[in-house]
């Protein structure tokens, strides 16, 4: 463990407080929480500013979701992606694109290797998102399997000159994770929870696991405002 | 393949150094006149007619060589399997409209593809790359490519292939079309492949492949139109 480690900043407030500066370089981090939670917008966000405050080319996977949506999320919260994308600096490519009916699964993670390989030799991303491994499980045929490919794949992320945000879903009020095998590979856990407090749900975010850095261990409220994610690291869920 | 072209296929294998040439760039690569006829124990003169020959008649491949002290052709084999096939109808020009329906709209299927998973450069890159295609390609091949519009995407191309066709401006057949759009489809997918990887650019195709109208897709079947597609492009020929 070192205060020297190099970063990634995340540039959504709060969040790189609680982590002491952000993701270390070249990690693979997972983000989980059930739907609404606010996964996809921490992971744009992730993506978004690194190229906005840093300079950093971003790669963003979509397999579930359409681009189209993802984009005009995004536009809400002022994110506009027209002239980083134009520049070449942000790409947004919707894998689910090549969903056929015969497909049992979109893609597994041996052909988003493949895909990356030509497109990080090409782009040179320096910060990816994977949204979401659960539509990557379909292709598997059980748990073990897809646990023994998620290894794999993180592995070769970590080869890679780049930091990765993961995307899994929690199903509320059971386990942290989609299949309870995604914390274990990676380097970060990031949960997002949706707590209801007397009728009305209250947001949370919790760095349960981040390796090669002291982090923040609590639970902290955060907000979702027209700019996007303010996790209140000054406060605690108890 | 027509009746004439067939003929002329033909009689150039069945010269006698016809397969000997063959087997020998098979085995050498790109090879000019010169090396073929001291390697065969030939008059150069005769090197070079069967390679003309064999190449007009779409077996290998051409390109130009800069020789200390002039140009010179270089040839290779297009294929180590030599397949020929006619068709004894009076004429296939009939179906070469549908036959430049069927490439375009797989084409173009698969730009758009391409565009819509996010990877928005691979228009102008193709654009730049039949451009330079249409420049250095032979002739035959550089008038068919010299009407596709990548900006206008497939109406366009079909529109202007048809016309051209029809009007006569555009002298092709089969082959040509064939071998011409082998070229476009090996430098597009080879894009999409540098880009998106070849796995992805797989998919891709093999979705574009279903763009095409049904009438187009049955004689994809009955001419073996498939054949243009780089190999391991195409997972699932039996959709067609």
């Amino acid at each position: 463990m070192t205060g020297n480690e190099s970063r990634v900043k995340t540039g959504i407030a709060g969040l790189d407080v609680l982590s002491r500066g952000g993701f270390p370089t070249n990690s693979v981090n997972l983000v989980s929480g059930p739907a609404g939670s606010g996964k996809t917008l921490l992971a744009t966000q992730f993506f978004f500013n690194g190229a906005r405050d840093n300079g950093d080319a971003g790669l963003y996977l979509v397999l579930e979701e359409n681009r189209e949506n993802i984009i005009r999320a995004m536009r809400h919260f002022e994110m506009d992606l027209d002239g980083p994308e134009d520049e070449g600096r942000l790409f947004l490519i919707d894998l689910g694109e090549m969903r056929t009916e015969q497909d049992r699964g979109v893609v597994s993670f041996r052909e988003i290797m493949d895909f990356l390989e030509s497109f990080i030799a090409k782009t040179k991303p320096k910060r990816l998102v994977l949204d979401s491994l659960p539509v990557v499980s379909l292709y598997y045929r059980n748990v073990e399997e897809f646990r023994e490919e998620l290894f794999i794949f993180s592995r070769y992320l970590r080869q890679q000159d780049l930091t990765t945000i993961l995307i899994t879903e929690s199903l509320e009020d059971q386990c942290l994770t989609r299949f309870g095998v995604e914390q274990f590979v990676a380097d970060s856990f990031i949960v997002l929870g949706l707590e209801d407090v007397r009728g009305e749900l209250r947001r949370t975010l919790t760095v349960r696991k981040m390796r090669f850095t002291k982090h923040d261990t609590a639970k902290h409220p955060f907000l979702i405002t027209p700019r996007g994610i303010e996790v209140m690291s000054g406060e605690k869920v108890v | 393949m027509k009746r004439e072209r067939f003929k002329s296929t033909i009689d150039i294998l069945a010269g006698g150094h016809g397969l000997p040439i063959l087997k020998l760039l098979h085995v050498k690569g790109w090879s000019i006149a010169s090396d073929v006829a001291s390697e065969l124990e030939i008059h150069t003169t005769t090197a070079s007619k069967y390679l003309t020959k064999l190449h007009e008649v779409g077996i290998l491949d051409r390109r130009t060589r800069d020789c200390r002290t002039r140009k010179a052709h270089e040839y290779r084999l297009r294929s180590p399997r030599i397949s020929l096939d006619i068709d004894i109808r009076d004429s296939q020009d009939d179906d070469l409209v549908p036959v430049c329906e069927f490439y375009s709209s797989v084409l173009f299927g698969m730009i758009k593809k391409t565009e819509k998973i996010g990877w928005a450069i691979i228009k102008p890159a193709a654009e730049e790359s039949l451009s330079e295609l249409q420049d250095s390609a032979e002739k035959e091949i550089s008038d068919i490519v010299a009407y596709i519009d990548i900006k206008g995407g497939h109406a366009s191309t079909f529109r202007k292939l048809r016309e051209a066709i029809e009007s006569g401006e555009l002298q092709c057949d089969l082959i040509g079309l064939k071998r011409a759009f082998t070229a476009v489809f090996e430098r597009v997918l080879g894009l999409c492949s540098e880009g998106v990887g070849p796995t992805t650019a797989s998919r891709i195709f093999q979705l574009a492949l279903r763009a095409p109208p049904k009438e187009a897709s049955s004689l994809a079947a009955e001419y073996g139109l498939l054949d243009v597609f780089p190999e391991g492009a195409v997972y699932d020929r039996k959709r067609i």
